[in-house]
């Protein structure tokens, strides 16, 4: 296992690598012009000229790549470079972006795990219970909900929340702020339900499945309780959908949630890559650009191991070094799904 | 199955009773109370930024947000009141010839420092620290409004209490691009000489005084970590991008008790609609650039709205390249700069799209300005020392009208019917690039242009290209690529030296110079108000560079925009400390709940 786990963080340096690349190339590519920004808009062409050069950037393009990687050495503008963890300043708001990632990210992984807690608290129980009561009205209901949930835009469901609770009701506040528990309410039930919805589809798809198989039945024909049954039988081998979807929505949540944040003006790293975009903040993109490929790929390694807990067969794969056997598990599992 | 059905339906009719009656009674009746604060400390005044704010260090950093906080924090020498009247701050009183202030040539200024005063640390305040901070404006790499404190040649510290600033430009043989990276440069570079919108320079927030020790202590930390001055306000932190706090400084020198609100906090929050949710649900206190979509609203949930109409609010304007073939004006393929134009095919349908313009229009468009906005006669603001407020007649200036503007339909078409033939058949639709920034706002009001001038010459001219602003900027710089630009502008220094910017021959190759325009007799007009402490030569002057600007007509001034602030009912004396740059002196405020 630890060679598996070895192996895919070194995997990591060249989608990393890759990643910047093709951002680095699209920002330069962009119109914008970065020492325009910094001078503001009263500039003479003299302050121009020399700010260019001070932040580097009357260097050809690879050798600005090659900065941004390994470091530019200047008395004000100068920085380590990301292979030494140092990504520069910010060129509008001229702050440390490590630091302004650093600073927003824990804001973020909260709002992701509280959205993430109350899908997978809801979508796995009513997911469970719609498969075993299969056509009840708590299916049809719920299939309508998780329906609705995966349709209904963020922006207009976070609106219509933010209307009814907060502006007619008076009951919960508007805007979010991570030291008020209250007020992450809102947020948290705009960014969940969608993901709530899909978990909820994916639980009930993959139990159903389960349930259909032989030896579920051969526990029923065995006179086994049926709680027993579900529980140990049917819910453990449909686990690995599940935490496979509740994985992937919990990388693509850290990675900001740029929509949930931007409404209730909560400080994540969404908001801050969202202005950073729209202001053409390269270093501030690239960092945040780079820090979200990072917590998305750690993300997904930590399912890929999950399900060596969960699945023997797929730790079994692992420890014999075929480290893609537990794809062939999950295709397999995919395609009998699409049979059904 | 029906018992289940008929609980649903009671649950939902239940919620909807709930609903109904939880409604909060909105309208006239309930607006003079305003949204309630309850759940939050009544002594923090929560006051929203529409972007974030860049680190607060004010001799490096300029826009709007970051001033907004730094105002509190750091003083500078001389204040400003939004009338542009000006009151000593941290000098004793403010300079003039009379009182000695101002050298007999007007090229140096004396100051008298005020005694006793300390920083937020502890630091006494001494005329070191004011060479230090003009040091940094002037020769850090990373100071922003180098260009706008250009004319200080000299800083000296006379005694600890005592300053002298030296004015002047750089010696024409150097050329005007000569770079100042210390004071030696200045010394060897420049000549003395009067500069007339110094006081204002020195009330300008990036004139703040900051405490060299410290700076110079904290390093890469000062102005996010570490942030001292000597204001009404003192820094406390500031967790994550999008949130400052500040506190009161008990002991300012000026009495804390004057100082209303023990706690500031700033959040930036840029998305209209959320900010219009948190002043009606009372979740914050004060907020800039309103939209104008909520004004009614807002209203009716009891926000009050103040609507400043103050010098150096933003202008809008649209800019004719004068490198174009098609609108500019060119002397044997190159731009002319004589002061004296030939008319040309090109200088008509420049006149004719020119009153072919009509921006009344905007100003009433709900979606635009909703009302708060009036059209512009002059590229100049008005309340500044070089708005014309007397247009002659027979001039441009002189025709324009507050119902319509410069719009003139007949006197459109007649330069538009003096162009050759050969010119007209270049005319094809969208033949002429016009250039504009992707904001909605004013990609709306470039495509109302389009179709008045399409309406008034008979010919779609216009093709709106939106784009982002930085390469609007860039393509300014050249004058090539576009005829046509839009364009917004303010006057942060209130003086209308700044304001000049926008067509002074200095500026052409900034991108600010849209129209890259340059002429003679203009500039030189500019650099006589410049270089005079006399605001009658002054006014003299700046008048006749407007008369002859809207002779030539590189620009067709279009609006000038209110500024509206949305504010909690329990915040007073708002509207007189509000600047035409949104700026207001929090300081200032009071606290009527």
């Amino acid at each position: 296992m630890p060679r598996y786990i070895l192996k895919r963080l070194l995997m990591l340096v060249p989608v990393l690598l890759g990643v910047t690349f093709i951002v680095f190339s699209l920002l330069h590519i962009t119109p914008g012009d970065p020492a325009l920004i910094a001078l503001g808009p009263n500039a003479t062409p003299a302050a121009y000229e020399q700010m260019k050069k001070d932040m580097g950037l009357d260097a050809p393009f690879l050798v600005q790549y090659k900065r941004f990687l390994l470091g530019y050495k200047h008395e004000v503008f100068g920085y380590k470079g990301l292979l030494f963890g140092d990504l520069g300043r910010s060129y509008v708001t001229n702050r440390n972006v490590f630091e302004m990632i650093m600073g927003s990210f824990p804001n973020t992984l909260l709002l992701a795990t509280g959205a993430l807690l109350f899908a997978a608290l809801l979508g796995v129980p009513v997911g469970i219970l719609s498969a075993i009561r299969q056509y009840s009205v708590l299916d049809m209901v719920s299939t309508v909900m998780a329906l609705a949930g995966v349709a209904m835009p963020v922006f207009w469901l976070a609106m219509v929340l933010i209307y009814v609770f907060a502006e007619t009701l008076g009951f919960l506040p508007s805007l979010a702020d991570p030291r008020n528990p209250v007020s992450m309410i809102l947020p948290i039930t705009t960014l969940g339900l969608y993901s709530t919805a899909l978990i909820l589809r994916m639980t009930r798809s993959a139990m159903l499945e389960i349930m259909r198989t032989d030896y579920v039945r051969t526990a029923r024909a065995k006179g086994m309780d049926e709680h027993l049954v579900v529980r140990k039988h049917a819910l453990r081998n449909a686990m690995i959908p599940i935490v496979t979807v509740i994985g992937l929505e919990f990388g693509a949540l850290l990675g900001g949630a740029v929509l949930t944040e931007q409404i209730f003006a909560y400080p994540g790293i969404g908001t801050i890559m969202f202005k950073a975009i729209g202001e053409k903040d390269t270093p501030q993109i690239l960092g945040s650009v780079c820090f979200v490929a990072l917590v998305f790929t750690v993300v997904n390694l930590i399912v890929d191991i999950l399900y060596g807990f969960i699945d023997p067969r797929v730790k079994a794969s692992i420890q014999s070094s075929k480290s893609v056997n537990f794809k062939v598990v999950w295709n397999e599992f995919i395609s009998r799904v699409r049979r059904k | 199955m029906k018992k289940t059905f008929l609980v649903i339906f009671l649950v939902i009719l239940s919620l909807s009773l709930l609903w109904a009656g939880g409604a909060k009674e909105k309208g006239a009746a309930g607006a003079v109370k305003g949204p309630s604060i309850k759940d939050r400390d009544p002594d923090t005044l929560i006051f929203v930024l529409r972007a974030q704010p860049q680190p607060l260090d004010p001799n490096l950093f300029t826009t709007l947000y970051e001033a907004q906080i730094m105002r509190e924090i750091n003083e500078t020498l001389i204040g400003i009141r939004p009338d542009g009247s000006f009151y000593p701050v941290l000098a004793t009183e403010i300079p003039t010839k009379e009182n000695g202030g101002f050298s007999a040539d007007g090229a140096t200024v004396t100051l008298k420092l005020r005694r006793n005063v300390s920083f937020h640390n502890g630091n006494p305040f001494t005329a070191e620290d004011v060479v230090f901070s003009f040091n940094r404006i002037l020769h850090h790499p990373k100071s922003a409004s180098k260009s706008m404190f250009a004319a200080i040649k000299k800083v000296e510290a006379v005694d600890p209490h005592t300053v002298k600033i030296t004015t002047g430009y750089v010696d024409p043989k150097y050329g005007i691009n000569q770079k100042m990276e210390s004071w030696a440069d200045r010394e060897q570079y420049m000549v003395a000489a009067p500069y007339g919108p110094i006081i204002n320079i020195l009330a300008h927030y990036c004139s703040g005084i900051e405490n060299k020790a410290t700076v110079e202590k904290a390093g890469a930390d000062y102005g996010t970590k570490v942030v001292v001055g000597t204001g009404p306000y003192k820094f406390v932190s500031w967790p994550n991008p999008q949130e400052v706090n500040i506190t009161r400084n008990d002991s300012w020198w000026n009495g804390a008790d004057k100082v209303a609100f023990k706690n500031i906090q700033y959040r930036a929050i840029s998305e209209n609609q959320q900010v219009a949710n948190a002043l009606r649900t009372g979740e914050i206190d004060v907020s800039h650039n309103i939209s104008r979509l909520e004004l009614d609203s807002l209203g009716k949930a009891g926000v009050s709205l103040a609507r400043g109409q103050g010098a150096g609010r933003t202008m809008y304007y649209i800019g004719f390249s004068m490198y174009s073939p098609m609108v500019g004006q060119l002397k044997d393929g190159k731009p002319d700069k004589s002061g004296s134009y030939t008319p040309q095919d090109s200088t008509y349908l420049r006149s004719a799209i020119f009153y072919s313009i009509d921006p009344v229009p905007f100003t009433k468009q709900v979606d635009i300005f909703n009302g708060t906005a009036v059209p512009a006669d002059q590229i100049m603001h008005p309340g500044l020392i070089g708005y014309v407020t007397d247009r002659p007649a027979g001039t441009t200036l002189g025709e324009w009208k507050k119902e319509s503007s410069y719009f003139n339909a007949a006197k459109a078409k007649e330069f538009f019917n003096k162009l050759s033939p050969e010119f007209k058949a270049k005319l094809t639709p969208e033949s002429l690039n016009f250039i504009v920034s992707n904001i909605p706002e004013r990609v709306k009001m470039a495509n109302i242009i389009k179709d008045q001038v399409k309406t008034t010459l008979g010919v779609d001219l216009l093709k709106v290209i939106p784009m982002v602003h930085a390469q609007l900027i860039g393509m300014g710089k050249t004058g090539e690529g576009y005829d046509i630009s839009f364009f917004g502008w303010f006057t942060p220094t209130l003086d209308s030296d700044y304001t000049c910017i926008i067509y002074s021959s200095d500026s052409v190759g900034t991108g600010m110079n849209a129209a890259v325009y340059s002429n003679a007799k203009v500039q030189d007009n500019i650099v006589k108000a410049r270089h005079s402490v006399d605001p009658a030569v002054r006014k003299a002057a700046y008048t006749a560079a407007t008369v002859q600007l809207l002779e030539d007509k590189p620009y067709v001034p279009l609006v000038y925009q209110d500024v509206i602030i949305g504010y909690n009912p329990r915040v007073g004396a708002l509207e007189e400390n509000l600047f035409g740059t949104e700026i207001i002196d929090v300081h200032n405020l009071k606290k009527l709940q």
